[in-house]
C-alpha cells in the first residue's frame, strides 16, 4: 500500500507540485492523468526517489520511503520509463536480470524468471535471449522494459508513459496484453499517462492532475458520471459517451440484465462480468450481425446476455442510479 | 628507379638504427598515452559527474594543445632537462585533451532514458558509472584515444630536439644534410605508425558492445607493456655527448669523429636550440657545436682542438642567383661592403648579443654597421624586390639583417627576407627554385652537404680554405648558376666544446685527448 502525503516539489521558485495526497491500496492500479506539465511525472518519480521531495511524506506499507537509502528503495519497486530506457549493451536477458542481480539472486533462480517473464509477453526466450534491444521493434522492446520491471517481482509497479513510445495500433496490443498479465491485477501500479483512454481502461482510480494539483480523485466512473469541477468536465469533454461505456463494467448494471433462458440461442459465453459495456459493444458491432452477447458471473456461474438495443438503457439506468 | 633503389639500399644499410628508432619511436608514443589515460579517463568521469569543474579542466587541457609543440618542448627544458622525460611529458600533455574531452562527451553523452532507467532499477552512482556510463561511452572514448595516439605519432618526431630519440632523428639530420632517403628513413616508418595504430583503433572502436570492452581491456594492457618494455637509457658515470642530427649524419660531424678519431662516445642526438644550455646545465658534457656560437661565451665553453683536421673551413659568404645579379648588378657591390669585416671573435660577438642579451637582429645588425660607418638610411626601394633568406638560427638572422641594411641604404633595391627556414636543404631548395635570391652560406656546408663530393677530392681540398671556396663557387656556378660572393670573413666551423672547468679539470685540450680520456674511464 502506497500513501501519499502532501507531497510538494518546488524548483527555484516554480512549482511543479504542490500538497498532492492520496492512497493506493494493495492490488488497485493509480493512473496519475494530465497534460504535460500538469506535475504527474514529477509525482511518479517522487515516489522512488528519482526525484526528491521539497516537503510532504510517502509511507509504503506505512514505512516512509526516506528511511532507507534511495538505490535500495528502488530495487524493491518496479519502474517502466516511456523510452523503455533499456541498456544497449546488455542482451535482452542482461536487461531483464538487472535488478535480480543487483539483489544477489542465483544464477539459475535468475534464467528461470527471466525465460517465465518472456514467455509471458510472448517473446520466445529461445529467439530473444542473447538479442540486443537495438533489434528489436519498439513494442518488443517495451514489453522487454516490462519484463525488467518485474524481474525482481516487486510489490510496486511504477509506470511512467509505459505505451506513449508506441504507434497506436502497437500500443493498444501491448497495453491489453500488460492488462491481461496476472502481474498487474496483483501488484500496486502506479501509472502515468495523458492518454484518457487508456487511464479508463488501466486505472481502478484515477488522479487528474492540472498545474501541480490533484483536480479530482475518484473511479472512472466517478470521473465521468460526477465530475468534481469544471476542469474535470472540460477534460472529459466530447470524450464523455465513449469514456461512459468504458466506466461502466458489466457487473455494475448484472442486476439490470436478463436471464440467457429467454432465449437459450446463445452458446458459451462469451463475456466477463468484469469487461465493460464498451467491449460488449465492440464486441457485438463485430461479430457480423449477433443480437446478443452471453455474459457469465464468475462468482455465481450464472449466464445473462447483453442485446444491442439494451446498451443504452443500461448507461442510462446506471447514470440515473449512479 | 635511381632514387628507389638507393632508398631501399639505405633501409637495408640503416635497418637496425630505423628498427631501433621506431621502437623509440612506439615507447614514447605509448608511454605518453599511458600516462594521459592514466590522468585524462579519471578527470574525464569527474567533469563528467561534477559538470562544473568541466569548464576550467577542458580550457586548463586545451592550452597545452594551443602552445605549439616545438615550444612546449622548449619550455620543458629549465624543468626536465633533456632527453625522454621531458618528451613524454609533451606528449602527454598533447594527449591530454582528446583523452579527457571525448572520455567527458563520451559520458554525458549517454541516452538520459538509459541513466534515468539505471537509477530507477537502484544502481548506485558507482555501478551506474562503470556499467552503463563507460561501457556506452566507449566507443567516444576509443575515438579519442585513436586521436591522442596519431597526433603523439607526429609529434614525437620533435622528440629528436631534446634528445629524446626516435624516428625524428632521421627526418631532421636528412632535411639538415639534404638527404632524401634519410628523411624518408624517418618520415615512412612514422607515417606506417600512425596509419597503423589509426587503422587498429578505428577497428575496436566499431566492435560490437561486449567485444569492445574487451578489446578496450586487451588495448589497456597492451598499453602499459609496451611503455613498460620502454626503458629510458642512462648514461651511468660516462661523460655524454649530445649533437644536433645534421652533426649526426656529417662526414665532418660525428662520422668523422668515428672513423678518424675512434672517438666512441655515448651519444644522444638534440635540437641546436637546446644543446647548449643542456651541455652548461651538466645534463650533457660534450657537444658539435659552432665556433662563432654566441653561447660559447655566455655559458664559458671550451672548443676541443681539431688536432686531426675532420672540420673543414666554413667561411661565410653570400650566395646569389646569377640570374639576380644580371638584373641588378648594384646588388654585387652592396653585398661587397661586408667582405672580410666580421672576423671570428665580432661574429661570436654578435651571436652573443642577440642569443644571450636577447637583443634583437635588427639591433644588433644596425649598431654593427653604424659602427663600421656603413650603415645608411634607406633610399626609397623602388628599383626591385630582393628576397633574402637564412636559416633557423642567430647568426644567420643578424647576417640577414645587415645584408637587408645594406641593400636598402646603399642601392635602389627593397628587401623582403624569409627567414627561419629550416635547415641547409629547405634554404638551398628555396634558392634554387628562385623562392629567394640569396642567402648566407658556409663553404663547407656547400661542399660536403650540397656538392657532396667524393672522399679523395674532400681530403685534397678539406686543409685549406681558398681550395674549398674556389672549388664551391666553381661548382655551384656550373651546376647551379649560383654566385658564391666574397667571404665575410668568419670561420663558422663546427666544433666539439665542452664546459670549460670541465675540460680543465679533466686535463683535455684536444679531441685526441677525449678519446684517450673515453678509453681509460671505459
Amino acid at each position: 500500500m502506497i500513501v501519499v502525503e502532501n507531497l510538494s516539489k518546488h524548483y527555484n521558485h516554480s512549482v511543479a507540485v504542490q500538497d498532492v495526497s492520496f492512497e493506493v491500496k494493495e492490488g488497485e492500479s493509480l493512473v496519475l492523468l494530465g497534460t504535460s506539465g500538469c506535475g504527474k511525472t514529477t509525482t511518479l518519480r517522487m515516489i522512488n526517489r528519482l526525484t526528491e521531495a521539497s516537503s510532504g511524506e510517502v509511507y509504503i506499507n506505512g514505512k516512509s520511503i526516506f528511511s532507507q537509502p534511495a538505490d535500495l528503495l528502488r530495487r524493491s519497486i518496479g519502474y517502466v520509463l516511456q523510452n523503455n530506457g533499456l541498456f544497449p549493451h546488455y542482451t535482452v536477458a542482461e536487461n531483464i536480470a538487472l535488478v535480480p542481480k543487483l539483489l544477489g539472486w542465483s544464477r539459475q533462480q535468475i534464467e528461470e524468471r527471466t525465460a517465465l517473464l518472456l514467455k509471458k509477453l510472448h517473446l520466445s526466450p529461445e529467439r530473444y535471449w542473447n538479442e540486443y534491444p537495438s533489434r528489436l521493434s519498439g513494442g518488443q522492446q517495451q514489453r522487454v522494459g516490462l519484463a525488467r520491471a518485474l524481474a525482481a517481482n516487486p510489490p510496486i509497479l511504477l509506470m511512467d508513459e509505459p505505451f506513449g513510445a508506441l504507434d497506436p495500433i502497437t500500443r493498444a496490443s501491448v497495453r491489453k496484453e500488460f492488462r491481461d498479465l496476472d502481474e498487474f491485477s496483483k501488484k500496486t501500479v502506479v501509472l502515468v499517462t495523458h492518454d484518457i483512454q487508456e487511464a479508463f481502461e488501466l486505472g481502478d482510480r484515477i488522479c487528474l492532475m492540472d498545474k501541480g494539483r490533484i483536480m479530482q480523485h475518484g473511479t472512472p466512473a466517478d470521473l465521468v458520471f460526477r465530475p468534481a469541477n469544471d476542469f474535470v468536465s472540460n477534460f472529459i469533454g466530447q470524450e464523455r459517451f465513449l469514456l461512459g461505456l468504458k466506466a461502466v463494467s458489466i457487473s455494475d448494471v448484472w442486476n439490470l440484465l436478463d436471464s440467457d433462458e429467454t432465449t437459450g440461442q446463445l452458446e458459451a459465453a462469451t463475456m466477463r462480468e468484469s469487461q465493460n459495456l464498451w467491449e460488449a459493444m465492440e464486441y457485438l458491432s463485430e461479430s457480423g450481425g449477433a443480437r446478443a452477447v452471453a455474459v457469465y458471473n464468475e462468482e455465481s456461474g450464472e449466464q445473462r446476455k447483453i442485446m444491442v438495443s439494451d446498451i443504452l438503457r443500461l448507461l442510462n439506468q446506471f447514470k440515473q442510479d449512479y | 628507379m635511381n632514387q628507389q633503389q638507393n632508398l631501399w639500399e639505405f633501409f637495408l644499410l640503416q635497418g637496425d638504427k630505423i628498427l631501433s628508432q621506431t621502437v623509440t619511436h612506439i615507447g614514447l608514443t605509448f608511454a605518453s598515452l599511458l600516462l594521459a589515460m592514466l590522468l585524462g579517463l579519471p578527470s574525464g568521469m569527474l567533469i563528467a559527474k561534477r559538470r562544473r569543474l568541466s569548464g576550467p579542466v577542458l580550457g586548463t587541457a586545451g592550452i597545452f594543445q594551443t602552445i605549439p609543440s616545438i615550444a612546449l618542448l622548449g619550455f620543458m627544458i629549465p624543468l626536465l632537462g633533456i632527453g625522454t622525460l621531458p618528451a613524454i611529458v609533451v606528449l602527454f600533455l598533447y594527449a591530454l585533451l582528446p583523452v579527457v574531452r571525448n572520455t567527458y562527451v563520451g559520458i554525458t553523452g549517454v541516452d538520459e532514458a538509459v541513466k534515468d532507467a539505471a537509477k530507477g532499477m537502484g544502481m548506485t552512482e558507482r555501478q551506474i558509472l562503470f556499467k552503463v556510463e563507460l561501457p556506452l561511452a566507449l566507443p567516444v572514448i576509443m575515438a579519442g584515444i585513436r586521436t591522442a595516439t596519431v597526433i603523439n605519432v607526429g609529434v614525437a618526431t620533435l622528440a629528436a630536439y631534446i634528445a629524446g630519440g626516435g624516428l625524428g632523428e632521421f627526418i631532421f639530420a636528412g632535411i639538415a644534410l639534404n638527404n632524401t632517403n634519410m628523411i624518408l628513413a624517418g618520415a615512412i616508418p612514422a607515417s606506417l605508425l600512425a596509419v597503423l595504430f589509426d587503422y587498429l583503433l578505428g577497428k575496436v572502436q566499431l566492435l560490437q558492445p561486449t567485444r569492445i570492452r574487451k578489446a578496450a581491456l586487451v588495448f589497456s594492457v597492451v598499453t602499459v607493456f609496451i611503455s613498460g618494455a620502454y626503458l629510458i637509457p642512462s648514461t651511468g658515470n660516462q661523460l655524454l655527448a649530445g649533437f644536433e642530427p645534421e652533426f649526426m649524419g656529417r662526414t665532418d660531424g660525428y662520422l668523422g669523429l668515428k672513423s678518424k678519431y675512434k672517438l666512441d662516445i655515448p651519444t644522444v642526438v638534440i635540437g641546436d636550440a637546446v644543446m647548449y644550455k643542456a651541455l652548461f646545465e651538466n645534463k650533457l658534457d660534450v657537444i658539435g657545436g659552432y665556433s662563432t656560437d654566441g653561447r660559447l661565451k655566455a655559458y664559458d665553453l671550451k672548443i676541443l682542438k681539431d688536432d686531426r683536421t675532420i672540420f673543414p673551413p666554413y667561411y661565410a659568404a653570400p650566395v646569389v642567383r646569377a640570374e639576380v645579379l644580371e638584373n641588378y648588378p648594384e646588388l654585387r657591390n652592396a653585398l661587397g661592403l661586408l667582405k672580410g669585416m666580421i672576423d671570428d671573435a665580432t661574429m661570436t660577438d654578435l651571436n652573443y648579443r642577440v642569443d644571450f642579451l636577447k637583443q634583437s637582429p635588427e639591433k644588433v645588425a644596425k649598431d654593427f654597421l653604424l659602427s663600421k660607418q656603413l650603415w645608411r638610411v634607406p633610399q626609397k626601394g623602388n628599383g626591385g624586390v630582393i628576397r633574402i633568406g637564412s636559416k633557423i638560427f642567430g647568426e644567420q638572422y643578424i647576417l640577414a639583417e645587415i645584408y637587408s641594411m645594406l641593400i636598402r641604404g646603399h642601392t635602389n633595391l627593397e628587401v623582403e627576407t624569409k627567414t627561419g627556414l629550416g635547415g641547409t636543404k629547405i634554404c638551398f631548395d628555396a634558392l634554387l627554385h628562385k623562392q629567394i635570391d640569396l642567402y648566407p652560406e658556409y663553404t663547407g656546408t656547400g661542399l660536403l652537404v650540397i656538392l657532396q663530393p667524393d672522399p679523395q677530392t674532400v681530403d685534397s681540398l678539406i686543409a685549406s680554405r681558398e681550395k674549398v671556396f674556389q672549388f664551391v663557387q666553381e661548382q655551384f656556378e656550373k651546376r647551379y648558376e649560383l654566385i658564391w660572393l666574397d667571404p665575410i670573413g668568419f670561420n663558422n666551423t663546427y666544433a666539439l666544446m665542452m664546459r670549460r672547468r670541465q675540460a680543465q679539470a679533466l686535463n683535455l685540450k684536444t679531441i685526441t685527448d677525449l678519446k684517450q680520456y673515453l678509453e681509460e674511464n671505459d
